[in-house]
């Protein structure tokens, strides 16, 4: 597991965690969200409110519609969300026809993109997202570049893993593991 | 206080302090539960009712004592382990646990040689050997719990967890069990009244039991410090340990 | 106090749409209570006797099972970890967990009493006590049924070894309950058997949800 990391993150960054399968990228990603206590040393940043986390299990629940798994992500934060707002972050991540199937009924894919649906609403200043171009089809990468393009212009920061190149033109920070 | 905890708490300073201690320790349980054994089989007077058959008393009563104590005892690493993230004192607990299970068994084993002379059938529904069944069934729980947890990996947190839950549960139980054997059962005999015991008989008894509780702390040291040796096989210290053994 | 009505009501709308969930166990209960009378044979004061064993030890067999599926999935989705991660309290998650897992099972299961009461022979009176036995120690149930589900909630295939650790737990709520129903039966003072029974109810109110959120916390952290 990597040893030593350090990085700082201003305002609008957006920060790249890159490195070989077993570097420890999702271990990196749990430990600033507190899922992993085992480590030693210290994060401190000022955050009006948690941070919107997409690990690599998405948190969707089957049984459940589209609609109602994005409203019970934002009562988690104790944000509501209108009615609208909701359907309108389902449609840009291209699932209107399926917003009130129940999540069991959609594919892989289909439900990645469900899980990033909160990512176009959030007041979160922080993003912190593990793999989020995995599973994802070509329409979805782009959709996230654009999530996240208008996210730094917004102001808001984002972590993220992964271990290629994204294609666009976004200025984004790197951290290599090894 | 909390300095020293946490010395002893580092495997390898555990592994270098207790060196010596399972032989030691080991050797003395020995010559006290030979001592124990000679006595109480040879030497100590039968029981006026009971005759011969109360000697197996000197196996089975200090067997059922220990067995619980193990249960603290790992209930009390557990409790360590939780509350100050100490990884030896999930081993220990770990290590503790079939040593309780086997003497658990032992106490079952040696009720029922008991019970067939002295109550004529070889398993009775009494208080006490049924609380010391639930008392087995919660060590197995918990090996069966390590055993599956470690397949995946995963250390022995909600194993600790287990434990305590018992530990609170245990007197429960153990209460309950009373309680329904009164119910269901009319008080006949109790084993465990012997209100004048004389000293040729509590004498042995009491060795037996030093014996047992030497010869658990050995088995558990020497458990112990096989698993550091298995979980810290890469490190410097321990590949230069190998090498002068 | 909101966390608690909506994750409540997340749970309802999981059962309802997934009704399998608490029907199955539902059903499973009802085909043990029938496999101990066919054992048993239809004589009606042994029926009479075992009525209070056969519902119980049933009873704690379908809950055993239900309570599996009720925490595993959120485990599996994610669900566990985005609850970790908002900082809301896992104690509050895990006590709406369970009482929503109260209310689908053991709510129908104390309607079904009265009808299997009259199959196995018994009076009004002994109905109603076995009721009250099992409202008084299904809390109980349910709480004990939690601490296992968590503590192997990361485990694969972990039914039968929920069974393994939790089953010995059940010991006094068994010998109360029976008690309390053998108590009836002989028309003695049942009111020991009560207090008792509200005591563990406290003890398992007060204890298990830490317990449980303990070990949530621990498989959400792995």
């Amino acid at each position: 597991m990597f040893e030593a990391v350090s990085f700082s993150l201003n305002i609008g960054d957006i920060l790249q965690v890159c490195g070989p399968n077993g570097s420890g990228k999702t271990t990196l990603m749990r430990t600033l969200v507190g899922l992993y206590k085992n480590y030693t040393g210290c994060f401190d940043w000022d955050l009006p409110s948690p941070p919107l986390y997409l690990g690599h299990r998405p948190g969707i629940n089957e049984n459940l519609t589209p609609r109602e798994n994005i409203k019970w992500v934002f009562e988690l934060n104790n944000q509501h969300i209108k009615a609208a707002d909701i359907d309108d972050a389902i449609r840009q991540v291209g699932l209107a026809e399926s917003a009130h199937i129940c999540c069991s009924d959609l594919s892989f894919g289909q439900k990645k993109r469900v899980a990033l649906a909160p990512f176009c609403l959030g007041k979160n200043s922080l993003w912190i997202m593990d793999e989020p171009f995995s599973g994802i089809d070509g329409v979805g990468i782009t959709l996230i570049e654009e999530l996240f393009r208008k996210r730094s212009l917004w102001g808001g920061s984002i972590i993220f893993s992964s271990h290629q190149a994204i294609p666009s033109g976004l200025a984004v920070k790197k951290l290599e593991l090894q | 206080m909390l300095g020293w905890f946490h010395r002893l708490g580092s495997p390898k300073t555990f592994f270098g302090m207790s060196q010596s201690w399972p032989k030691t320790f080991g050797l003395l349980s020995l010559v006290l539960l030979a001592l124990g054994t000679v006595w109480g089989l040879l030497f100590a007077p039968p029981d006026y009712q009971q005759g011969h058959s109360v000697r197996i008393m000197y196996v089975h009563v200090p067997a059922a004592a220990v067995a619980q104590s193990c249960y603290l005892i790992m209930a009390i690493s557990s409790a360590v382990f939780l509350i100050w993230n100490i990884k030896l004192a999930d081993w220990a607990a770990k290590s503790m646990a079939p040593i309780g299970a086997s003497l658990a068994f032992l106490v079952l084993i040696t009720g029922a040689i008991w019970g067939k002379p002295t109550w004529g059938t070889w398993w009775v529904w009494d208080a006490r050997l049924t609380s010391t069944l639930v008392l087995l069934l919660l060590y197995l729980g918990i090996i069966a719990l390590r055993n599956a947890l470690e397949e995946k990996g995963n250390d022995g947190r909600p194993c600790a967890v287990l434990a305590l839950v018992g530990l609170v549960n245990l007197p429960i139980i153990k209460y309950s069990v009373d309680w329904w054997f009164t119910l269901h059962q009319p008080a006949s005999f109790t084993l465990t009244e012997k209100p004048k015991m004389p000293p040729e008989m509590w004498i042995p008894l009491l060795l037996m039991a030093a014996g047992y509780y030497l010869f658990v702390f050995s088995v558990w040291t020497s458990r112990i410090r096989n698993e550091i040796i298995s979980r810290e096989r890469k490190t410097a210290w321990a590949k230069a340990w190998a090498g002068s053994q | 106090m909101t966390f608690f009505y909506r994750t409540i009501a997340r749970e309802f709308l999981n059962y309802r749409r997934k009704p399998g969930l608490f029907l199955n166990p539902l059903i499973f209960f009802g085909l043990v209570v029938f496999l101990f009378v066919v054992g048993l044979g239809p004589d009606e004061a042994k029926l009479n006797q075992a009525a209070s064993i056969f519902i119980l030890v049933a009873s704690l067999l379908s809950v055993l099972m239900s309570a599996e599926s009720a925490f595993d999935q959120d485990y599996e989705e994610g669900s566990l970890e985005l609850v970790v991660v908002s900082s809301n309290s896992l104690l509050i998650y895990s006590l709406a967990k369970s009482l929503a897992h109260w209310v689908v099972t053991f709510l129908p299961l104390i309607l079904l009493v009265p009808f299997i009461g009259i199959g196995l022979f018994l009076d009004v009176e002994q109905i109603w006590v076995l009721c009250l036995g099992i409202l008084l120690v299904s809390p109980t149930i349910i709480l004990l049924a939690s601490v296992g589900a968590a503590m192997t909630i990361s485990l694969p295939r972990n039914g039968v070894l929920i069974g393994l650790l939790v089953l010995p737990f059940y010991v006094p709520p068994l010998i109360f309950v029976t008690g309390l129903f053998e108590a009836a039966l002989l028309k003695q003072n049942v009111f020991p058997y009560v207090y008792w029974l509200i005591g563990l109810l406290f003890l398992a109110l007060g204890l298990a949800p830490s317990a449980t959120s303990a070990c949530l916390r621990i498989a959400a952290e792995d």
